[in-house]
């Protein structure tokens, strides 16, 4: 009796040993919450997608996801936090790249982070923001801009800001000057600004400047084809100027460097699923948002692209 | 408006006000997190929820917040949010003396008459917000917080010169931080934690309420000062008392309110300057100065009244252009949004129901508030007289937690106790704390008006008295700087004359 229980011990212990190497038999993933970092402050655009889009992906994984909102540094703050996360699969971000692609070919300063490490989930989408100017100011067109005799003032949120880089990235194509009156808290309070006639003009989303919409106007929109609710306003490509698609709010997943490949990948199915679904692809209808489901491939050669863009404005100053 | 007003009939309406503001008075009431908190977390909820109702939530936490905060603020003084800070300043002396239940009676009553007042200001000044939001240009904004700088001597009343260094040292801790003016670090010596500044929350909750607690641990006993019988105190006559003090005060309450709205109207100011402006003009206007800062009754229906009323007036530009006036708004912002509503004139237009819903909401949600706070004032006032060794420990934990919480960092947490140990050391060399958390608001808004302005004018200094709103404030800002020096002047003449 005492062998055969000593027997029976030994068996157990080699199966259970032998279990943690037999791939199919590790614990299901997910099995417990998913955290998804926001770089930004509820209420805001990156914070509306996740919320639109998270439904979806807790039904597909199974388990409830939370939703953390982590901003500061312009968007820096909540990267760092998803960079320095544990790598298990069970946190991951929303990680705007723009700002430390900004630090290094920019401002030639290195990044906080090494950025090319993250682990690119998925892309779902991008808002692309308009360029707008005061209803009845002195410039009604891109040839006005390219024909003024000083520099353009454009309201922006900070030096760095998509909106700074945007006004600057345009410049660089059309060969205009700028100038900026930086320092407005959202995007909105900055299309007052040009609504009260502070500066000339400025680049947000449909949601930025549409409380305006009686004291400025879009002239052009930075999207790859027109924008249904401004059917009359050209693209920047149609006006030969392709390269301004790169801008905007960029939607990118990523978990920390390390996560498991697998884990990824049930994360990756999860985000593709999700962001074909008709209730998501139709709150971006409303909100003016471009559903773009892209791979990390295609991700990364949209980072490259960003970059290309930035070393001219280096060039520049 | 009758629709909206309809609605409020409704359980469900009532029932999800009264939800709101029991969300909002504990956020309110719990150091560090505040009503932006609250919002953020109701906002994922109300996703399939009537738009309507959803207001009415948003509403009820808004309005509640203040009462809230303002509760610790009187009995520990330890301010629930950032704009209660203003209450400490008069609503903690009382508390010392023995009347903490007439000081948050005064406030539970300032608060209910300050969410009204600023409703009433709302409504009627609908049909002019544009010509007010237009009139406020980055050259007015700057003599407006001018104007409140100065105050810091007012504020400071015989301790003027400590009072401007004081002033000083907050802005220059205010100018730690990225500059999105010149896209620069200042004196962040490569700290990422610097990037955004000193956050607003930890430093105040730090400055105020840390340092208290080191004062209160050191000196023991309770918030109620050692010569005070606290078995004598008839705490219900007191909350009466209260209801009378601002209700008997009418003039003090309607300006205390106009200030409040007119502030929230004015996109990027905020409670934290609301309450505090309100409070540096009553102390400016009052027959009784020497009472402000030492148990003053005027004092604290100054700030709450202000406080409450400026969520009225912040509505008001975001739903007529989308642009947030304070930040709670700024998340009532994404709301409209996430349920399909674009604010600008269209919402103005189409959807006036749920403004006034939102409206209505603040009231009801305040009359429910200030009815419970001013039910439960003589039980919570009991707070004043618990041994330090009892309270202490709890507002340390709540201090903690509540400022771990709001972006969960723990460097918050140190940068809290760090904050209350410059503010005991300050106080202990007769610095007033009012003066730093003046110069540590009002700052970074007055650099960034300035440069601002000068953008826009291409350097010309002509632009800050160009405008005739601008030339006023300039003169009011520079009569209020001459005003103590003719005073001693006239003081000198008389005295040679007698």
């Amino acid at each position: 009796m005492k062998t055969s229980t000593k027997r029976l011990t030994a068996l157990a212990a080699v199966l259970i040993a032998s279990a943690a190497f037999i791939p199919g038999a590790q614990a299901a993933y997910p099995e417990k919450p998913v955290s998804v970092i926001v770089p930004f402050g509820a209420g805001g655009g990156f914070d509306q997608m996740v919320r639109a889009l998270m439904p979806k992906v807790e039904k597909i994984l199974g388990v409830p996801v939370a939703i953390k909102n982590n901003p500061g540094s312009g968007g820096r703050r909540g990267a760092i936090v998803v960079h320095k996360s544990k790598p298990d699969g069970y946190t991951i971000g929303l990680t705007f790249f723009t700002p430390f692609l900004v630090d290094e070919y920019v401002h030639n300063k290195k990044p906080a982070i090494d950025y090319r490490k993250f682990e690119v989930i998925y892309k779902t989408s991008h808002s692309r923001h308009f360029l707008y100017v005061a209803k009845g100011g002195k410039f009604q067109s891109l040839k006005d801009f390219e024909s003024a005799q000083r520099p353009i003032k454009f309201v922006t949120t900070g030096i760095g800001s998509s909106s700074w880089l945007a006004a600057e990235a345009l410049a660089v194509q059309v060969g205009y000057k700028t100038q900026f009156l930086s320092g407005y808290k959202t995007l909105s309070a900055a299309a007052l600004g040009v609504g009260r006639g502070d500066a000339d003009a400025g680049f947000g989303a449909i949601h930025h400047f549409g409380g305006m919409s009686e004291h400025v106007k879009p002239l052009v929109y930075m999207g790859i084809k027109r924008e249904a609710h401004y059917p009359d306003v050209p693209t920047a490509a149609e006006l030969g100027y392709p390269k301004s698609k790169a801008l905007g709010g960029i939607h990118v997943f990523s978990a920390p460097p390390g996560t498991p490949k697998d884990r990824v990948e049930v994360l990756r199915e999860a985000l593709r699923k999700a962001s074909r679904d008709p209730e998501f692809i139709a709150w971006g209808k409303e909100t003016a948002t471009d559903i773009e489901p892209t791979e990390p491939a295609g991700v990364w050669k949209e980072v490259d692209e960003t970059v290309e863009l930035f070393k001219l404005l280096k060039i520049k100053k | 408006m009758i629709l909206a007003g309809s609605r409020l009939a409704d359980p469900a309406a009532l029932s999800v006000i009264l939800l709101g503001a029991l969300m909002g008075v504990t956020f309110g009431a719990l150091p560090g997190l505040g009503s932006v908190v609250a919002l953020a977390i109701a906002l994922p909820f109300t996703y399939g929820m009537d738009p309507m109702l959803a207001m009415f939530l948003y509403a009820g936490i808004m309005s509640s917040v203040t009462f809230g905060g303002s509760v610790p603020a009187i009995l520990l003084n330890t301010p629930g949010t950032p704009p209660n800070a203003a209450t400490c300043f008069d609503g903690y002396p009382m508390a010392r003396r023995g009347e903490g239940a007439r000081a948050v009676s005064i406030s539970a009553t300032a608060c209910f008459v300050g969410s009204i007042g600023g409703a009433v200001i709302t409504i009627a000044l609908l049909p002019l917000v544009t010509p007010i939001v237009f009139a406020f240009g980055p050259p007015e904004f700057f003599w407006l917080i001018a104007f409140g700088l100065v105050m810091i001597a007012f504020a400071s009343r015989g301790n003027v010169i400590r009072g401007i260094i004081g002033g000083g040292i907050g802005l220059l801790l205010s100018m730690v931080g990225y500059s999105e003016m010149y896209g620069a670090f200042r004196y962040t010596f490569d700290s990422d934690y610097l990037w955004d500044g000193i956050p607003l929350v930890p430093f105040v909750v730090g400055l105020f309420a840390v340092s208290e607690l080191i004062n209160y641990s050191s000196r023991g006993g309770a918030t109620v000062g050692g010569e005070v019988q606290s078995e004598g105190i008839n705490w219900r006559a007191q909350t009466l008392q209260g209801i009378r003090d601002v209700l008997s005060r009418p003039l003090i309450w309607m300006r205390s309110a106009c200030i409040g709205s007119g502030i929230g109207i004015i996109p990027g100011l905020g409670g934290g300057v609301a309450s505090f402006m309100s409070y540096v003009i009553g102390m400016q206007r009052t027959r009784e100065p020497d009472l402000y800062g030492k148990g003053s009754v005027e004092g604290i229906i100054a700030s709450e009244t202000a406080n409450d009323a400026k969520d009225g007036g912040a509505l008001l530009p975001t739903v007529a252009f989308g642009i947030p006036g304070s930040p709670d708004t700024a998340i009532l912002l994404g709301a409209f949004i996430l349920h399909g509503l674009q604010p600008g004139p269209a919402l103005l237009r189409d959807h006036m129901d749920l403004v006034y819903a939102l409206l209505f909401g603040i009231v009801v949600s305040q009359v429910a508030t200030s009815g419970i706070g001013l039910l439960t004032t003589p039980l919570l006032a009991r707070i004043s007289v618990l041994k330090s060794r009892w309270i202490a420990p709890f507002v340390l934990t709540l201090v903690v937690i509540g400022t771990y919480m709001l972006r969960a960092n723990i460097v918050d947490v140190g940068l809290a106790i760090a904050a209350g140990i410059f503010g005991y050391l300050m106080r202990r060399f007769g610095f007033p704390l009012i003066s730093i958390a003046i110069g540590f608001i009002l700052g970074p808004l007055a650099e960034k008006a300035l440069l601002q302005s000068l953008i826009i004018s291409d350097g010309s200094y002509a632009i800050f008295v160009e405008s005739p709103i601008a030339l006023v404030l300039m003169i009011c800002t520079v009569a209020t700087l001459l005003a103590p020096l003719v005073a001693a002047w006239r003081r000198a003449r008389k005295a040679r004359s007698a």
